[in-house]
């Protein structure tokens, strides 16, 4: 049987709760010394310690694709990826694996800078009060305008990217590009994005097992 | 000492359980399951005990 770190967790879940209903039945343990520590690991370092593993399995959960298609607003953009269409980037980007097509989402869509993560996440609340207290816009847009950095994060110094002969023809071209003076997605170059209102007549790839 | 000990025992087991719940729920909802009752109910546990360390009276001013 594979011991995944999820059930790890639930394990140790489960022990820390065993623990802390000893406690609860029998306080009296905490009269001795040793006792008294052993109180201290049970109601103190256990739960922390698990609270703390809880929050990382849960911040990584949140970075998996099936997680942020999991709210009925994104399931056409989750559809999206499976057009059988090279012109849609997002598309293109999945299927030929040049994205973790368990973190599709969130490999374009957070920021690469210092508190880039610390900001999706705060976005992510957002999210989650949309769904189940407010209500999402339809369709969703984005806080601001998508930054090239997302995209120079992988393309920048690679070949393709930086010998591409439309790209290397205007010098100052590739200056704009890289100082985000010029979008990438929205300069007429790579401007197909999700385009989820023309999902209907699209046709689509499906994935070998 | 005992009574707040088994409250805060009490807090931090109903905290653990939620915190397990929500990693097996697949949706955002895990998240607050999460956040709003797990982390509540063992952060409050955790308070109780510590409070209940601090709030010992002095054995020494206090000679029974």
């Amino acid at each position: 049987m594979l011991m995944t770190p999820t059930l790890l967790l639930g394990l140790l879940i489960g022990l820390s709760v065993a623990l802390a209903i000893t406690v609860c039945i029998r306080p009296g343990v905490a009269c001795t010394a040793g006792g008294k520590i052993l109180v201290f690991c049970v109601l103190f370092l256990l739960p922390v310690l698990t609270l703390a593993m809880v929050t990382e399995n849960r911040i990584e959960h949140t970075k998996q694709t099936e997680f942020c298609l999991s709210c009925h607003t994104m399931e056409p953009y989750g559809k999206s990826l499976l057009v059988d269409d090279k012109s849609y980037i997002p598309a293109a980007h999945f299927q030929n694996a040049r994205i973790p097509r368990d973190q599709a989402c969130y490999t374009c869509h957070t920021d690469y800078t210092l508190y880039g993560g610390v900001h999706a996440k705060l976005r992510g609340m957002v999210h989650v009060y949309k769904q189940y207290i407010s209500h999402p816009s339809n369709p969703v847009h984005l806080y601001t305008p998508f930054n090239n950095r997302e995209c120079l994060h992988c393309h920048e110094g690679a070949r393709s990217f930086e010998e591409q002969v439309v790209h290397t023809a205007d010098p100052q071209l590739m200056a704009d590009i890289k100082s985000n003076k010029m979008s990438c997605t929205s300069s007429g170059c790579h401007d197909t994005i999700h385009n989820v209102t023309h999902l209907g007549t699209a046709k689509y790839w499906k994935e070998q097992p | 000492m005992q009574a707040r000990l088994r409250v805060a025992a009490m807090l931090i087991s109903a905290g653990l359980i939620a915190s397990a719940l929500s990693l097996w729920v697949r949706m955002p909802l895990a998240l607050l399951i999460f956040m709003g009752l797990a982390v509540m109910l063992s952060g409050v546990g955790i308070v109780i005990y510590l409070y209940s360390l601090v709030s010992l009276p002095d054995r020494k001013q206090n000679p029974t």
